[in-house]
């Protein structure tokens, strides 16, 4: 019933090369580091990935870790600048393992944990620096005076010695991600925003009427100019006509008691246009008939 | 041939459990709920075979303890021993007796809680289940499934066989829970190539049904339970196994489908049932079986399809190999643990938003209005205040900004997949973080005014060159797309200090501003054109009076000529028919009161109006020109 079976050895021998080398080798991914542990005592770590050789559990234990940078932010936290004001800062560290050994140590290789140390770090280093700078230096009008890249050097600087000897970790990128203000100061601010914007609101309201009156009195100025000159043209041109009359009147000079009596009739005529009572006398020609006046001589003349 | 029993109740025991934790393992990888099910069916299985397997080991046990006492009988022929009582001759027989009155109970009783629990479990889990999602490697499940599948049927197949020749009904419900697994096993393996087929959605209805055959299996396990209860107890009988089910039975018995199956199968493939065919099948084709499923496990780990959107990185060791970025396709590589592939989603386009979170109950809004917040959560940014600077007092506690609400939407597409991927936790985290940096930063000394209205699309120009300097300067492998200056404006406010409302009045105020002007320039507008044609119209008038003038007087000086020249020729008479001519035409219209001679003579009174008061009249003196 033994039989032997080569093929079966065949197997037999490939699974436990396979078993033997899953005990004694460990792969280290290139985004990882390993720290190798001798019966519990630090030997030796790992930065470049690859195979690598290992004694089996009991002796050696493996830890790896993300050896790429990490990043991470905690607490919108108030603080105080140079020149006494308050405002809200937050700030990221970009942070990475630079010495396995100690951040096994430290943290098991737990980076929740390290963070969590790291940030009371940051704490300190950002309120430091930040407490060194004006406000001015984070938020002012002119580009060239916002100083980020300083505060966010000096919280560098700040943080690399203390993270890496006592952490084992290296901070290598420091970032302010928010700034703002405690919720008092921000009531100041929307007061002032507001009443700015009401000081505007009047200016505008101001303008607007200046602007009206403006353009009104300037036409009525020219609807005037225009109008005079209107006016005295036609002075002038009925002035001229009444010198171009003149000159014909002057044939009327001629016999000036008839142009008189001409004008007479004619003013007569228009006078009596429209409704008029007359009462005459008698002795108005032709009315003198009735009185029983014979001829009828010219009438009154002179 | 006994021992041959027990051992074989173990081994059932032990390959249910281990086919068991093979079957949760699979299906908690490969998301596959029909399997997930089997393996409850698995694990009670398990129990059922175990506990058999114990009662039959009582039962050998019984069994050679009676051999012994019998053959200690007869050599001795004393009877005297048997006057002691029962219990303390027959140790293991008392042990049995108590194991099948108390315990076996209980273990049913057990086992229907276990499976009534596991029924409720499995229909909770399935219905609030998602969508049924395929499993990642549908031939790694296949090829898992089939393997256990086919050793449990072989070794069921033999179970059952054994039990029905030894008649033992002790391996009998261990060889049925092998036999059912076995067919469990197939199912999910079919599952599974459906599954492949692209019908993942079979996965929950097999489950559906799976779970309905446990419920079954559960129903009859309580059944039996409260029969045992009214059961007759008739001395001698065998009792039957209350734990055992009949409807997993079913699959045992002979002439029933599936032994029916199987011995079609035997007849196919010429395999001898007998009790040793199964160690001789191992021995010489279980080698080739692992063989072909190694190779399989193999081959298959040696294709790595990577989807479209998506590139892999390969990794030997752990080690980035060179050109090893994979784009969408199928690829060869060497097989599991030497190489490795890593996917990420780089052709999708990511992206994030700076300045707000975005609530969704308030997605749905149509209109986006600067007094009514309409995010979630939106940060107000500081900005520098010109005026402010300009008059602030040192020691003034009063900061020198405003506030901004903005919200940006960013759009990115990783560029280069091994920096992102390599140098960076979690890039993703980073680049948001960097963006927001970047825009805390051009917002700190932005002109509020001018990023509001004009200034907003160079300031989104810049803002994107700025992201992405700060992107690469980190090695993050990103192209920024998008840079979304969607909403700039100042902060809702809270409710004493409506600050955008004041923007708001501003502009309702720029807008009046605006219309006064045009009101006044609408006046100008009539004004001016109406005075010219007034002036005009004067001129006219002008020139026509005077034409009217000058041509009326050379028309009177030409009348005059003729009538002088009539009045030469008879002075008199012209005069007096002109005068004459003269007063019938404009008298005679008139009213006439002609007075007599009594009164003065040169006095006529003009009697204008009946009406008026005839006292005025009197006094009125009038000459008439005429008459002077």
């Amino acid at each position: 019933m033994k039989k032997k079976n080569p093929l079966m050895l065949l197997i037999g021998t490939l699974l436990l090369l396979i078993f033997v080398a899953m005990l004694f080798c460990f792969q280290v991914r290139t985004t990882e580091v390993a720290v190798v542990t001798t019966f519990g005592e630090y030997s030796r770590s790992i930065t470049n990935a690859g195979l690598n050789f290992r004694l089996p559990l009991p002796i050696q234990k493996v830890y790896k870790f993300d050896n790429r940078l990490q990043n991470f932010e905690r607490k919108f936290e108030q603080t105080t600048t140079k020149d006494a004001k308050n405002l809200l800062i937050t700030v990221f560290v970009g942070w990475k393992v630079s010495d396995p050994k100690t951040y096994l140590e430290r943290f098991n290789g737990d980076s929740v944990r390290a963070e969590q140390s790291l940030e009371n770090l940051v704490r300190n280093a950002k309120n430091a620096v930040v407490g060194s700078y004006n406000f001015s230096d984070l938020v002012s009008p002119d580009p060239s005076q916002v100083k980020f890249d300083a505060v966010e050097g000096d919280i560098l600087r700040a943080l690399q010695g203390p993270a890496h000897d006592t952490y084992g970790v290296s901070i290598e990128l420091v970032g302010i991600k928010q700034l703002g203000l405690p919720e008092s100061i921000t009531g100041k601010v929307f007061e002032r925003m507001r009443a700015e914007r009401m000081r505007l609101v009047q200016q505008f309201n101001g303008e607007g009427e200046a602007k009206a009156i403006e353009i009104r009195s300037e036409a009525n100025r020219k609807r005037d100019e225009l109008l005079a000159q209107a006016d005295a043209d036609s002075l002038r041109i009925r002035g001229e006509a009444e010198a171009a009359a003149s000159k014909d009147y002057i044939t009327l000079e001629q016999r000036p008691d008839l142009a008189v009596f001409l004008m007479q009739i004619e003013a007569l005529k228009t006078a009596l246009k429209d409704r008029a009572t007359l009462i005459l006398d008698e002795k108005v020609p032709p009315l003198n008939l009735l009185s029983g006046e014979k001829a009828p001589s010219a009438p009154a003349t002179k | 041939m006994e021992r041959n029993l027990s051992k074989n109740g173990l081994i059932n025991a032990l390959a249910l459990l281990a086919a068991g934790l093979g079957v949760a393992a699979l299906s908690h990888y490969e998301k596959s709920l029909t399997a997930s099910v089997a393996a409850g069916f698995f694990l009670v299985g398990f129990l059922v075979a175990l506990v058999s397997w114990f009662q039959m080991r009582l039962a050998l046990r019984e069994e050679a303890e009676r051999l012994e006492v019998e053959s200690l009988s007869t050599s001795r022929g004393d009877s005297a021993l048997f006057s002691e009582s029962a219990a303390e001759t027959f140790p293991a027989r008392r042990a049995r007796e108590q194991f099948d009155r108390w315990l076996v109970p209980a273990f049913t009783v057990l086992l229907g809680a276990l499976e009534a629990v596991g029924v409720l479990w499995f229909y909770r889990e399935l219905r609030e289940g998602a969508d049924p999602v395929s499993a990642p490697e549908p031939t790694l499940a296949l090829a898992g499934f089939a393997s256990i599948g086919l050793v449990l049927f072989l070794l069921g197949k033999y179970a059952v066989r054994l039990a029905q020749l030894e008649d033992s009904r002790l391996l009998r419900p261990g060889a049925s829970a092998v036999l059912l697994g076995a067919l469990l096993a197939g199912v999910s393996a079919v599952v599974a190539v459906c599954d492949w087929l692209g019908f993942p959605k079979y996965d929950r209805y097999i489950a559906w049904v799976l779970i309905g055959l446990f419920a079954l299996v559960t129903v009859e396990t309580l059944f039996a339970l409260i029969f045992e209860i009214y059961r007759p107890r008739v001395r001698g009988k065998a009792i039957r196994l209350i734990y055992e089910s009949r409807i997993t039975g079913l699959l045992g018995q002979s002439g029933g489908l599936f032994s029916t199956a199987a011995q079609a199968l035997d007849y196919q493939f010429g395999f001898e049932v007998s009790d040793t065919w199964f160690y001789k099948f191992l021995k010489t084709r279980l080698a080739w079986l692992l063989l072909v499923w190694l190779g399989i496990l193999t081959v298959s780990s040696c294709f790595v399809a990577i989807d479209p959107g998506q590139q892999g990185l390969l990794e030997r060791f752990g080690r980035p190999v060179e050109g090893g970025v994979l784009d969408s396709g199928l690829h060869l590589k060497l097989p599991w643990p030497i190489d490795d592939v890593v996917r990420y989603d780089t052709r999708s386009l990511q992206s994030f938003n700076v300045g707000f979170v975005p609530d969704p109950e308030k997605e749905g809004e149509r209109t986006l209005l600067w007094t009514r917040p309409h995010y979630k959560e939106e940060f107000n940014l500081l900005v520098a205040s010109r005026e402010q600077q300009a008059a602030a007092t040192p020691g003034d506690q009063t900061v020198p900004v405003n506030l901004l609400t903005v919200s940006i939407p960013v759009q990115y597409v990783i560029r280069d997949v091994r920096a992102w991927a390599y140098n960076h936790a979690n890039a993703g985290d980073l680049i948001e973080r960097i963006a927001n940096r970047e825009v805390v930063r051009y917002m700190a000394s932005v002109d509020i005014d001018k990023i509001m209205s004009f200034g907003r699309l160079e300031a989104s120009h810049d803002l994107q060159a700025l992201i992405q300097k700060k992107a690469d300067d980190a090695r993050l492998g990103v192209q920024i797309v998008l840079v979304g200056l969607q909403d700039i404006h100042p902060p809702v406010g809270n409710k004493q200090l409506r600050v955008a409302a004041a923007y708001e009045e501003v502009i309702g105020a720029i807008a009046d501003k605006e219309s006064k002007v045009l009101a006044a320039e609408a006046y100008r507008a009539e004004t001016l054109p109406r005075a010219t044609a007034d002036a005009a119209r004067k001129l006219n008038e002008a020139h026509a009076a005077a034409t009217r003038r000058s041509a009326m007087a050379a028309g009177q000086a030409a009348q005059f000529n003729h009538q002088l020249a009539a009045y030469n020729a008879a002075p008199t008479v012209f005069r007096a028919r002109t005068y004459l001519d003269t007063f019938a035409t404009a008298v005679g219209p008139a009213r006439k009161l002609v007075i007599g001679p009594t009164n003065t003579s040169d006095v006529i009174i003009f009697n204008l109006e009946d009406s008026i008061a005839r006292g005025l009249l009197n006094d009125a003196k009038i000459t008439d020109p005429d008459k002077k």
